[in-house]
């Protein structure tokens, strides 16, 4: 299955639908003609070898890159037609990301880490932070509130980026490689506890991974290889 | 606008957030900022201290009595005397009521046998170094002069009473306070300030561009995540902005913490022989005010304009533009107009004084801001020719052949206080030049000259009594001097002295009592025209008494004489009738016109502090001459000595500069160090990465050394026509300054090797 016929099968309830997305870095192409369609709540896995193209699509969903050609729809707006600042307000209240590394600021505590994206949306710091420090207790890191970045774990870490992903009560969280520098069972816990918040929370999760065991948590999976992407059969 | 100001304090809080390395970054900052604020708050305090030493000057400015006006006058007059090189100068006075007027920095008229001291000259007479002045101070000291009094702190003045002043003598004073005379700086002064600041500043500004970009890549990372959660790429300048904010004040505080510091000790410093007072050193308001807004400004436009260039992506940062090959043209525009401006005045600060500060300035800011922007051009196209080596020297220059233009920024910096070091020690190293090649005379060890002010002819023995019997004295002959006017600006000097007094002025082929000889001031020099007209034997001349040329004196008339050749002594020579007391009997006596020639011992220790000393009981009736010590010997060390300053200052500034290339270094180590670990790894020597990190900086050092020498020759070449000097360039100091700038380069690379070492251990290879 190709994406354009990924892109018949999506419903008029798509939250998120990519439609034969092209992108090339130069004269490398990156993306080939790739779609996906994300419903609200659901947890879709974007899986494929490295270099395939699955970061690249991420990203494109998430409005962070702009492809060549193709459309983005988020909610029936398309995403290129919006401006930097748009683009910008819609990752601070309906996204979040989860990425495998470097998505925290290593100067800010915990604390500030998660509270950043409320803040950012003029939410006074006290309120701010009492919603980040519920959520760091929910995700079991309440304990490295205080540190920074540098001073706690990779599981703590990720669980931190995964309390701030979901803060601002996202319609979509966007996941790439979320346990790729993890243990397995830090691996394990860290997509327990980012399944689970989104289910509750009735947030779509895009998740971009290349291990089978990290797919298993998603209802659904795409496999994007030559910058194609195909939808893969349930398992019966 | 609250937006705005929560994203400055975004800003401020993300700079100080990051632990150890965030202060290291913040102090830098400062630094590098401080520096330059103090440097410009001492700029920017000119002013008050010409215009603060303007007014004390003004406010002791002495206004004379009006003749009858009435009301009680002060009686004064003017003396001075040296002590070991050092000049002390003072007034004798003499108030006649209560009514007379008392000077600023005193409380009272000192009565006969007081006298107030100037704080420096009360410490000089209370230490050792004072003890043979203390003769020449008998008086009670009453107070000290306070700072109204005084022009400079290190002013050696005195104020002391005399009931002994000859009131017809003396100035008549009615009151203090004149109006205020602005003095213009000396011109090679005003060149050599112009060039020091602007040679100082540039580097600092140079550090502060640098400093705003250390760790760029870590802030380029948190400004991504910001991107990420949902900043927009305003909202990531400002606080980026905030961020260079924060280093901005804390630059200013430094800086004004700095300056306050350093003035405290400013008393205590001499240039060109002038001292300021703390309160001198004030920076004006307004130009306060405006370092306090520009500064904050410039780091924040240094910041965004150091950006410019980039976007801030939530995946990270990409560049705007792909780097383009540099052009040539544009680069030299600088460097073209700053010799155009600087030639336009050549000789405008020399004879003529008809110079244009403004174009002056503005010529030496575009040549040295020219370096700057030449260098990356340089540095592109040379390393771009550079081949082959060791794997070391390719290394090094495979990285420079793709990416020169930090390097070539830092370096510019470096280069930048060399070219005006070059152009600073040029221009001293010219003037001192003119100095030492001026002939000089020779120290007449053996003689002095006493002149007697208002001394009747016993005053004249009494002095000769005093001489006769002070340590090292061998002989005094007693002279005195009468002027004759023999027509309109027509002067001759009559000298009236013993056969043997005589012989010490002239050559006299034989000489008796009764004997008169002319010497022929064209025989020697052509300075004094309106004694050139000769005087013949039996011309009646009237002979002119007080000073008052319009008022004619009592008749004379010239005794037969014999011309005379002027001797070969450049301090002894008089121009004039030369006549023995048998000859000038019915000559009149102008009392200010007696003088004794003091014949000493030349090996006696400190001999005219002996002769002054003997004849401290004239007090202000006699003033003594001593060639034994020559002045231009002791403007040459003045000289020397600021050479030696400005080199230090060059040197300072260097290191700063230097300090801007370590901080490099470290960030191209930390920022490459996955590749350096892979490298490491993979079998390369450290050894070889060190050498590769030397040629890294070395190389564009070495192109800026060759940039750097040009242009600051060329600078010193125009400077010195502009203020009509003899081209001479100072090749010792460049030697100097070079060796610095290479030793430096060695300096940095050693200091950067224990960062190499980290980064290419094991951990060096963990991405995370």
């Amino acid at each position: 299955m190709t994406g354009n016929e990924s892109g018949e099968e999506s419903t008029p309830r798509a939250l998120l639908e990519a439609v034969d997305l092209h992108k090339s870095f130069g004269p490398t192409p990156a993306l080939d003609g790739a779609g996906l369609s994300v419903r609200a709540g659901e947890v879709v896995a974007v899986m494929g070898p490295s270099g395939s193209g699955k970061s690249t699509l991420l990203h494109c969903l998430a409005g962070i890159l702009t492809p060549d050609k193709g459309t983005v729809r988020y909610r029936d707006v398309e995403l290129s037609a919006m401006g930097d600042g748009a683009r910008s307000e819609l990752r601070r209240t309906d996204f979040g990301f989860v990425f495998q590394f470097g998505q925290l600021v290593p100067e800010l505590s915990c604390l500030e880490n998660v509270a950043l994206p409320l803040r950012l949306g003029s939410v006074k710091r006290k309120q701010a932070e009492s919603r980040a420090r519920e959520w760091l207790e929910r995700l079991e890191v309440a304990d490295v509130a205080d540190k920074r970045p540098g001073e706690t774990s990779g599981g703590q870490g990720q669980r931190v980026a995964v309390a701030r992903a979901l803060v601002t009560g996202p319609r979509v969280v966007f996941a790439d490689e979320p346990t790729g520098a993890l243990d397995s069972l830090n691996g394990e816990r860290v997509m327990q506890l980012l399944v689970t918040a989104a289910k509750e929370t009735n947030a779509a999760v895009v998740l971009v991974t290349h291990e089978a065991r990290v797919a298993a948590y998603s209802d659904r999976e795409v496999v994007v290889r030559d910058g194609r992407s195909r939808e893969m059969e349930p398992v019966t | 606008m609250k937006r705005w100001f929560s994203d400055l304090a975004l800003g401020v809080r993300l700079a100080i957030g990051g632990g150890r390395t965030s202060w290291v970054r913040l102090a830098l900052t400062g630094a590098g900022i401080g520096i330059g604020v103090a440097v410009l708050l001492t700029a920017s305090s000119v002013t008050t201290v010409l215009g603060d030493r303007a007014d004390r000057e003004a406010a002791v400015e002495p206004v004379s009595a009006e003749p009858g006006s009435g009301g009680d006058v002060l009686h004064s007059t003017f003396w001075n005397t040296d002590y070991r090189g050092h000049a002390i100068t003072g007034w004798f006075v003499k108030g006649d009521g209560p009514g007379a007027p008392v000077r600023p920095g005193t409380t009272r008229v000192p009565a006969d046998g007081e006298v107030f001291l100037s704080p420096a000259l009360a410490e000089l007479l209370a230490s050792p170094e004072g003890e043979l002045l203390r003769d020449r101070f008998p008086q009670r000291v009453i107070g000290t002069i306070d700072q109204a009094g005084l022009i400079a702190p290190n002013d050696l003045m005195f104020y002391a009473g005399d009931a002994t002043l000859a009131e017809d003598s003396a100035d008549a004073i009615s009151a203090f306070g004149g109006a205020r005379q602005d003095r213009e700086l000396d011109p090679i002064l005003s060149v050599l300030i112009m060039v020091g600041v602007v040679a100082l500043l540039f580097p600092v500004l140079v550090f502060v561009g640098i400093t705003t970009r250390l760790a760029g890549a870590e802030r380029d990372r948190r400004l991504a995540a910001l991107r990420l959660v949902g900043a927009g790429a305003q909202r990531v300048r400002r606080i980026a902005a905030g961020e260079a904010l924060l280093g901005a004040v804390v630059g200013l505080a430094v800086g004004a913490a700095l300056f306050f510091t350093a003035r405290q000790f400013v008393e205590g410093v001499r240039l060109l022989g002038v001292s300021v007072f703390v309160s001198d050193l004030t920076p004006s308001a307004p130009l306060a005010v405006l370092i306090a807004v520009l500064v904050p400004v410039m780091a924040v436009v240094t910041s965004v304009v150091a950006m410019r260039r980039t976007v801030i992506e939530p995946l990270g940062v990409v560049r705007r533009t792909k780097p383009v090959r540099r052009v040539l043209w544009w680069r030299v525009v600088p460097i073209a107009l700053g010799a155009v401006a600087l030639v336009t005045q050549a000789g405008a600060f020399g004879d003529t004084g008809s110079g244009s500060a403004e174009i002056v300035i503005g010529g030496i800011i575009l040549l040295l801001l020219g370096i700057p922007v030449l260098l990356p051009w340089v540095v592109e196209r040379a390393v771009g020719r550079l081949r082959g080596g060791a794997p070391s020297w390719q290394l090094a220059i495979r990285r420079l052949q793709l990416e020169s233009g930090t390097a070539a920024r830092v370096v510019g910096g470096v280069a930048v206080v060399l070219a005006g070091g070059i152009a600073l020690q040029s221009v001293m190293a010219s003037a001192q030049a003119r100095i030492v090649d001026r002939p000089l005379l020779d120290p007449d060890k053996g003689r002095m000259v006493v002149s007697l002010q208002d001394s009747p002819p016993e005053l004249t023995e009494q002095t000769a009594g005093l001489l006769a019997r002070s340590v090292g004295v061998r002989q005094v002959h007693p002279m005195r001097t009468v002027t004759l006017v023999a027509g309109p600006n027509e002067y001759h000097a009559v000298t009236v002295g013993s056969c043997e007094a005589l012989r010490t002025q002239a050559a006299l082929p034989s000489c008796q009592d009764g004997d008169s000889f002319y010497v022929d001031p064209g025989s020697v020099s052509s300075e004094r025209p309106s004694e050139r007209a000769e005087l013949e034997p039996g011309q009646r001349v009237s002979v002119l008494i007080g000073s008052d040329p319009d008022q004619s004196g009592p008749q004379w008339t010239v005794p037969a004489f014999t011309a005379v050749k002027a001797p070969d002594d450049p301090f002894m020579y008089r121009f004039g009738l030369l006549v023995t007391p048998a000859a000038a009997r019915d000559l009149p006596v102008d009392p200010d016109g007696a003088s004794v020639l003091v014949e000493v011992d030349p090996d006696q220790p400190e001999i005219a502090e002996h002769v002054r000393n003997a004849l401290a009981p004239m007090t202000w009736r006699a003033y003594t001459s001593y060639f034994g010590q020559v002045e231009a010997s002791q403007r040459v060390q003045e000289f020397q000595s600021i050479r030696q300053a400005l080199l230090a200052g060059s040197l300072i500034t260097l290191l700063l500069a230097g300090a801007s290339l370590l901080v490099l270094a470290l960030e191209q180590v930390r920022e490459r160090r996955r590749p350096l670990a892979v490298l490491a790894a993979g079998g390369v020597p450290r050894g070889a990465l060190g050498r590769s990190l030397l040629w890294q900086n070395a190389v564009p050092l070495l192109l800026a050394l060759v940039v750097a020498v040009g242009v600051g020759g060329s600078l010193a070449v125009l400077l010195l026509r502009i203020i009509s000097q003899p081209i001479v360039l100072d090749w010792p100091g460049i030697g100097v300054l070079s060796g610095a700038a290479a030793l430096m380069v060695v300096v940095v690379t050693l200091l950067s090797l224990p960062s190499l070492h980290r980064a290419t251990g094991a951990l060096g290879l963990r991405s995370e």
